[in-house]
């Protein structure tokens, strides 16, 4: 499904079991079988030792004791760095994150774009800090939704394939996730191209800037016009007819209505219009502005992932004003 | 009704497979589970281990560990053991790299080394009773069979073991759970190797020192 595989989330960012299974490139790092002979010769050396030392006479008799206690310590340190492979690598230690983040840091500027943009080959790139929260978040509402009523046809087609696909929460996740990335970037986008209009028709003072966090949706009460008068010339009625033309050229007239509709609702709530479209049960919350357009926006994110387009259809606003 | 029958029959299906997808990968908790597992098999080791330095010098004017060791037999467990050891740590690279035939033999040599080790236990014990050193007649020997004793019998459930998983790898091929339990079961082999070693240090090296 999803070919490019984005950094985070990656099997190995989630940690691993000392003793665990190689990976591909720890493997073609240090080949498995000289660390497995290396640990034999140590251990047959140690073991060898032990056995001299418990019956030559050389040494000093009181001493042997704890000579041997010394080297069955040794034998056992061998034993679990070069067959159980305990050592000091992140997979044993458990703050390996840490290191990885340093060298993300450098080059976490804007990666939260770049992992939806450019197909980067390296599918081991570790999470960024930013990604790490953005998952944490997302899995924080997750753990707290809850569904008033479930539709069992639904459930049923769900959790089969759930049952069939055994990474399906994975998936989902990681293609929510995609999917509230591309939203952020296309409203960054038509905030920009907001400000354009608004400044080449100069009509009113609503051009607010591109928001960089969606989160920091600002308050300004400059009510939008209602979709059903696009063409109003007041109140930024251009870019809205614009937008809404394009969407339904782009998308068909059904779908772009549809589309529009979405796009609407979530400039609407982005700012602060909230009576005119939006639907009663919405929370009036700014994650609800994700996944309460979620449906419709998806156009936009497919037009970027590229891949199979999720069925934007079912508004189920009441079942996303849960998620809060 | 067959509706509700059909959704709690597919949750119960899908609980563990959601919560391990969300959490960790599958993999990574049987192999923290098991070395748990691990961990209280040491600890019972080690109060075996300890019960064995106590009664160390109660041999109730019988044998001593002395008289009645065998440093060559001994050794020559222990080179079983470790190259069992090695062995197995070389199936599991095959199990890595999913090359069956590295598999099957890394196993084959494996099982014949710990079999040639249990064999060597299982003389030395009956060279030992025929010797009139059994468990009852001291509290030394006591300490001594169950210490030795459980090892070697953690060895033969390693070996039974060994022999499930293979055929598991032949019936079922090397789906996720087998490559688990096959990591499982290194896991296991080695930390039995580990115990090993601390046993020929206390029990057979210190004991046959005057």
């Amino acid at each position: 499904m999803i070919e490019t595989q984005p950094p985070f989330l990656s099997e190995q960012q989630l940690g691993r079991a000392p003793g665990d299974r190689p990976t591909v490139a720890e493997e073609e790092k240090s080949s498995g079988v000289l660390v497995y002979t290396v640990g034999l010769l140590l251990a047959v050396i140690l073991t060898a030792t032990s056995f001299w030392v418990a019956n030559t006479s050389l040494l000093w008799g009181p001493g042997v004791h704890l000579g041997l206690v010394v080297l069955a310590i040794a034998q056992m340190g061998v034993h679990l760095v070069f067959f159980l492979h305990i050592g000091t690598g992140p997979d044993s230690t458990n703050n390996g994150r840490s290191e990885q983040q340093h060298d993300a840091a450098s080059r976490a500027d804007g990666h939260a774009h770049a992992a939806l943009s450019d197909p980067i080959p390296d599918d081991r790139r570790p999470m960024t800090p930013q990604d790490t929260q953005m998952l944490q978040d997302f899995l924080n509402q997750l753990t707290r939704a809850q569904i008033a009523t479930k539709d069992p046809e639904a459930e049923i087609l769900i959790a089969r394939a759930f049952a069939q696909q055994p990474d399906a929460a994975y998936l989902v996740v990681q293609r929510a996730l995609l999917l509230e990335q591309a939203l952020k970037r296309a409203e960054a986008q038509i905030a920009q191209f907001q400000q354009k209009s608004s400044s080449f028709v100069g009509t009113r003072a609503w051009n607010v800037e591109p928001r960089p966090a969606p989160g920091a949706a600002p308050a300004s009460a400059e009510p939008l016009p209602p979709r059903a008068v696009p063409h109003s010339p007041e109140a930024g009625g251009p870019w809205s007819s614009f937008l809404g033309n394009a969407a339904a050229t782009a998308a068909g007239v059904a779908g772009g209505a549809f589309l529009f509709h979405g796009l609407e609702n979530l400039f609407g709530h982005g700012d602060g219009l909230s009576g005119a479209n939006a639907p009663a049960e919405m929370v009036e919350n700014v994650t609800v502005n994700y996944y309460g357009g979620d449906d419709d926006s998806t156009d936009l994110a497919a037009s970027d992932s590229a891949d199979d387009a999720l069925d934007p259809g079912a508004g189920d606003s009441g079942d996303d004003a849960s998620w809060t | 009704m067959s509706t509700a029958l059909e959704i709690d029959r597919l949750r119960s299906e899908l609980l563990p497979a959601v919560s391990g997808a969300l959490a960790v990968p599958k993999r990574i908790v049987v192999g923290y589970g098991f070395w748990i597992f691990l961990l209280s098999d040491i600890v019972m080791f080690a109060a075996l281990f300890a019960a064995y330095a106590v009664l160390v010098g109660a041999t109730a004017g019988g044998a001593s560990g002395a008289e009645l060791f065998s440093q060559r037999n001994v050794a020559i467990e222990t080179a079983c053991l470790l190259a069992s050891s090695y062995t197995c740590g070389l199936m599991s690279l095959a199990v890595g790299s999913r090359r069956r035939a590295g598999i099957y033999f890394g196993a084959a040599v494996t099982f014949v080394l710990g079999a040639a080790f249990l064999g060597l236990e299982l003389r030395e014990f009956a060279d030992m009773i025929a010797r009139g050193a059994t468990p009852q007649s001291s509290a030394f020997l006591s300490a001594f069979f169950t210490l030795v004793g459980c090892h070697g019998l953690h060895v033969t459930v390693g070996l039974v073991w060994l022999v499930v998983m293979m055929a598991q790898v032949a019936v079922m091929g090397l789906r996720p759970a087998v490559e688990r339990r096959l990591l499982c079961f290194s896991l296991f082999w080695h930390a039995l190797d580990i115990i090993w070693v601390s046993l020929f240090t206390v029990v057979y090296l210190m004991g046959v020192r005057p």
